[in-house]
């Protein structure tokens, strides 16, 4: 595996400099540029669709964190580059949607990129670890009344913090944000006791079944993983009527504008394959996903998350104008 | 030649400049949204890294300008003024390497910055010249070629 | 406690033939780099990172591993054979080796070392396998404020131990932590010192910050002495392994030298150089005749030479364990882990015990095989020492710039390397030890960031931001370390007293 691997790198860099002046695309590796630290869902999300389309296409796919600076280098990095196809952008809630809506940023999402595929999804819930005194939602809006709880959130501006921000409006809280870095090791550090609750996503639970358990599911929107992976458990709007709660977490893929079609195209073919059930088996437990290809359905995909966020983040005053 | 004394008595004056420079720029520290409740502002740890530095370097200036226990009395920076000479060429031609890389591109400056920092070691002897070059196409074909590097 | 699935496809995936070329071809390198005078671990894993991108996770760390081992190693025949330091680990070795190698007892001094080096390696990677997944247990309850304690253990003891002058120290100290306040403020989004170029949102990369510090501070030292001829004979290269007898006879020496070597590698930031140092002047300490040391004796070799190598084990434990980097070369290591998917953490113990074991396994086959290549290779050191430093200089000058630009794909990425060259060398130059301005640039984020979320839990409470039972041990432990000296004299005088109380 390691050699064949190995081999077929040094294939594709040799084949470059045997001339051949305008091969086929792709005939070098390609760069996968994830603007999240190693080891979180995004991440590993990534990892799992390069490795399936790298198959297809038949060149390495190199993923390349570059985490932090609010995702702008990493979303920046990939503007650097040639509009040659040879460099992917793994788009994300923060880099195509939190982050440009909440502050000044030198590109623009839709203007500066082809998005032709999305993939992981996911709703976000509220945990509690598993022998937490705090055993229903009601129980949990009690004590965040009665004193500051800690809430354990992945990054700043990333839609489980959001979804915490709009938590505390809707119901008047007010909480110690901590931030952890990864949704997984948002879950180590409830586990571990360093915050009282934490928000991680629907399928978080799959990782930790024995250790945390669900309080509520901070999305009145049901999609059919909620019940697959939360039964029973409630949204906001079931148990509190009225009470509004709205994420939007999409993770896909985009190369710069300007990219060939032909290329883009090329891409499109190559994400086919991750529709299919024997990629789904693949998958890890802990993410989930709606598949969205082609360049207009996406460009729909990412309007939508705009018309949600815009009004929530506008009602806390967070909206960049 | 210069004197350990004076060069760390400018150096100590220069850091404690930066630092009162530094912490009259992260006084202009804005938060971007109040996503979260922060318990000190931006400016609180940067600030407080450089007063605890300016105060080291005080410390440095005074035990130097009193001709206290510094430890190195008498001693030059540079050993001899040939060593300053090569060091501080060096340092030119590794500059100089870098904006040739920035405007001119990668194999221009791999091709001119071993000639240029032999230069500033004042190598006579034509072999070095042809070994540094042979190894930069060496550096060259290893990353181009086993790593796919664009250069 | 151990997975014994796990240990089998450890071995399965450490006797790949694949990553058994690696391995060897990693010592190799290591070894080159490290007799190359002031090319230590951090720049040779540095310069190695590039070439892990297309590997799996196994032979990758493998291939760092066994350089960073290896390295460390060299860097003491370059000090025993020219008495120029090939690495920062290897300065306490220079005084003893190259007196012993003076004396024509070159071969003894290189086997010295050599025994020394592969025994402390062993010793900590036994170290490493047992204390590791107790330590990943904990590891778990450590939060900001626990997070907090060890960081500031860490650089307390690095400014202690950082040169002759405590203020300098201190000063570069500062400055290290201050410059990991560059870039966005991740609690609240605040632009800082960013100078309007979004490359800073992120800050000053560390791996690029980190190779300038050491790399390319050097070279420039380098350029300054290039002309000067090194004068050696090579005739005492060949290699006598001491005997039974010999290292019976040192027991004491390679034991307690070993278990500082490791603890020093455990705490965060301190690395090889550091570890070298403390063993050196521990051994003196404790001898009879401590006028002896630097002029040629066993001790003063196998002391430094044994707790280097066994910082690598130890230096380990937190970055497996906490992500938190044991030393400036495994702050570097830690990037290749990142790079390959894997975030090292307490958790990584119970999703990917198999890499962990092949880990281990893979340390302690490195130390066997180190043993025999290390013999062999001596012969071959003679011509690596011979290189001119004029060709060293520009080939390790393009080498760093070409390696900082594969692994990031930016040039801003290069001119941090630049710049952090010139500062190294700067405060060089005036008598600075760069060891606390690289580890305060190591741990400055984590300081920062454990500081102000421990605030944020605390809310205003101190009982509470002191409410950390590991933490307060932690305190306990670097109250003693800072106390232990004056009061183990302390006690020794009244000691000797009581004796020449009539």
């Amino acid at each position: 595996m390691n050699l064949i691997k190995m081999a077929a790198a040094a294939a594709v860099a040799l084949g470059l400099s045997t001339g051949v002046a305008l091969a086929e695309y792709p005939e070098k590796p390609i760069t996968l540029v994830v603007s999240f630290a190693a080891g979180g869902n995004a991440d590993i999300g990534a990892r799992v669709t390069a490795e399936a389309v790298s198959a297809e296409l038949g060149v390495p796919i190199n993923v390349v964190n570059k985490p932090g600076g609010a995702h702008i280098p990493a979303t920046m990095s990939v503007l650097e580059e040639d509009a040659d196809g040879y460099t992917i952008f793994q788009w994300s809630p923060p880099s195509f949607m939190v982050v440009p809506l909440t502050r000044e940023v030198p590109y623009s999402p839709m203007e500066d990129f082809i998005a032709f595929y999305a993939g992981q999804a996911a709703s976000n819930a509220l945990y509690v670890r598993a022998d937490s005194p705090l055993q229903t939602f009601e129980d949990f809006l009690e004590a965040a009344r009665s004193e500051k709880l800690s809430i354990g959130v992945n990054n700043l501006g990333a839609p489980p913090n959001l979804s915490a921000v709009q938590l505390a409006s809707e119901f008047g809280l007010e909480f110690k944000t901590i931030a952890l870095k990864t949704v997984p090791a948002t879950m180590t550090g409830l586990i571990g006791g360093q915050v009282d609750v934490g928000v991680g996503q629907i399928a978080t639970i799959n990782a930790f079944k024995n250790e945390i358990r669900p309080l509520i599911i901070l999305d009145n929107n049901r999609q059919p993983y909620f019940e697959q992976h939360l039964p029973g458990v409630r949204t906001i709007g079931e148990a509190s009527p009225g009470k509004e709660a709205g994420v939007w977490v999409h993770g896909g893929w985009a190369v710069k504008a300007g990219t060939p079609q032909e290329i883009v195209d090329k891409l499109i073919a190559a994400t086919a394959v991750l529709g299919t059930d024997e990629f789904i088996s693949k998958l890890p437990p802990g993410i989930d996903w709606q598949f969205v290809h082609g360049t207009e359905d996406v460009g729909m995909l990412l309007q939508s998350g705009i018309d949600l966020y815009s009004p929530i983040l506008d009602g806390l005053g967070l909206l960049h104008k | 030649m210069l004197t350990q004394r004076l060069a760390n008595i400018v150096f100590a004056i220069l850091v404690i400049v930066a630092c009162a420079y530094f912490a009259v720029v992260a006084q202009g520290f804005e938060a971007a949204g109040l996503l979260a409740s922060s318990g000190l502002p931006s400016r609180f740890f940067p600030q407080l890294l450089l007063g605890f530095t300016a105060l080291c370097a005080a410390v440095v200036l005074y035990v130097y300008a009193s001709r206290g226990e510094a430890g190195d009395e008498g001693q030059t920076v540079f050993a001899s003024s040939a060593e300053a000479r090569r060091g501080l060429l060096a340092l030119a031609a590794a500059v100089v390497g870098y904006v040739v890389w920035l405007n001119f591109g990668y194999v221009v400056m791999a091709l001119i910055s071993g000639p240029l920092l032999c230069l500033a070691m004042g190598v006579r002897n034509p072999v070095i010249y042809g070994v540094v070059l042979v190894l930069a196409v060496g550096v060259y074909l290893v990353f181009t070629q086993l790593l796919g590097t664009q250069l | 406690m151990f997975d014994v699935a796990a240990v089998g496809v450890a071995f399965a995936n450490l006797f790949d033939p694949f990553t058994m070329i690696l391995l060897v071809v990693g010592i190799l390198l290591g070894l080159v780099i490290g007799i190359l005078p002031g090319l230590g671990p951090p720049i040779a894993i540095a310069l190695a990172l590039p070439f892990t991108f297309y590997m799996e996770a196994v032979p990758s760390l493998i291939l760092l591993l066994a350089i960073y081992n290896a390295a460390i190693y060299g860097g003491s025949i370059s000090a025993i054979a020219v008495g120029i330091p090939g690495t920062g680990a290897a300065i306490a070795t220079v005084m003893d080796g190259h007196a012993m190698y003076k004396q024509g007892r070159g071969g003894e001094a290189l086997g010295l070392s050599l025994a020394g080096s592969i025994i402390g390696g062993l010793v900590s990677v036994v170290c490493l396998t047992f204390i590791a997944p107790v330590l990943a247990q904990v590891a778990i309850k450590f939060g900001p404020r626990e997070f907090l304690a060890i960081s500031v253990f860490g650089l307390v003891v690095v400014v202690r131990v950082a040169g002759a002058n405590l203020f300098k120290g201190l000063l570069v100290g500062g400055l290290g932590i201050f410059l990991t306040t560059w870039g966005l403020d991740e609690l609240n989004g605040a632009e800082r010192y960013t100078f309007g170029t979004y490359h800073l949102y992120e800050g000053i990369p560390l791996v690029p910050f980190l190779v300038g510090i050491f790399a390319v501070s050097e070279v420039l030292i380098g350029a300054e002495k290039a002309l000067k001829r090194i004068e050696f004979d090579k005739t005492s290269l060949t290699v006598k392994i001491p005997g039974m007898k010999t290292l019976s006879k040192l027991k004491g020496n390679l034991a307690r030298s070993s278990l500082l070597g490791t603890i020093i590698g455990i705490i965060p930031g301190e690395g090889a150089a550091v570890g070298a140092f403390f063993a050196y002047s521990e051994e003196k300490r404790r001898s009879k005749e401590p006028e002896k040391f630097g002029t040629g004796i066993p001790e003063g070799i196998v002391a430094p030479e044994t707790a280097n190598n066994a910082t690598v084990g130890g230096a380990l434990v937190p970055t497996l364990t906490l992500g938190v980097p044991g030393s400036p070369a495994a702050a570097v290591l830690l990037g290749a882990f990142l790079i390959q998917g894997l975030a090292p953490g307490p958790t990584l113990f119970d999703e990917r015990p198999d890499i962990m074991y092949s880990l281990f396994l893979g340390l302690f086959l490195i130390n066997i095989l180190l043993l025999f290549i290390g013999l062999f290779a001596i012969r071959f050191a003679a011509m690596l020492i011979k290189v001119p430093m004029t060709v060293i200089v520009p080939t390790v000058l393009l080498l760093s710039f070409t390696g900082i630009y594969a692994v990031s794909n930016s040039l801003f990425n290069v001119g941090v390397l630049l710049a952090a060259g010139v500062l190294g060398y700067v405060v060089r130059k005036l008598g600075y030890s760069i060891a606390p301005l690289s580890i305060g640039f190591v741990l400055g984020p984590i300081l920062e960031n454990s500081l102000r979320q421990s605030i944020t839990i605390a809310d205003g409470s101190t009982a509470e931001f002191f409410n950390t039972p590991i933490g307060l041990g932690i305190y306990a432990a670097l109250a003693l370390t800072i106390l232990w000296g004056p009061i183990s004299t302390w006690v020794r005088s009244r000691m000797a007293g009581k004796v020449e109380d009539p």
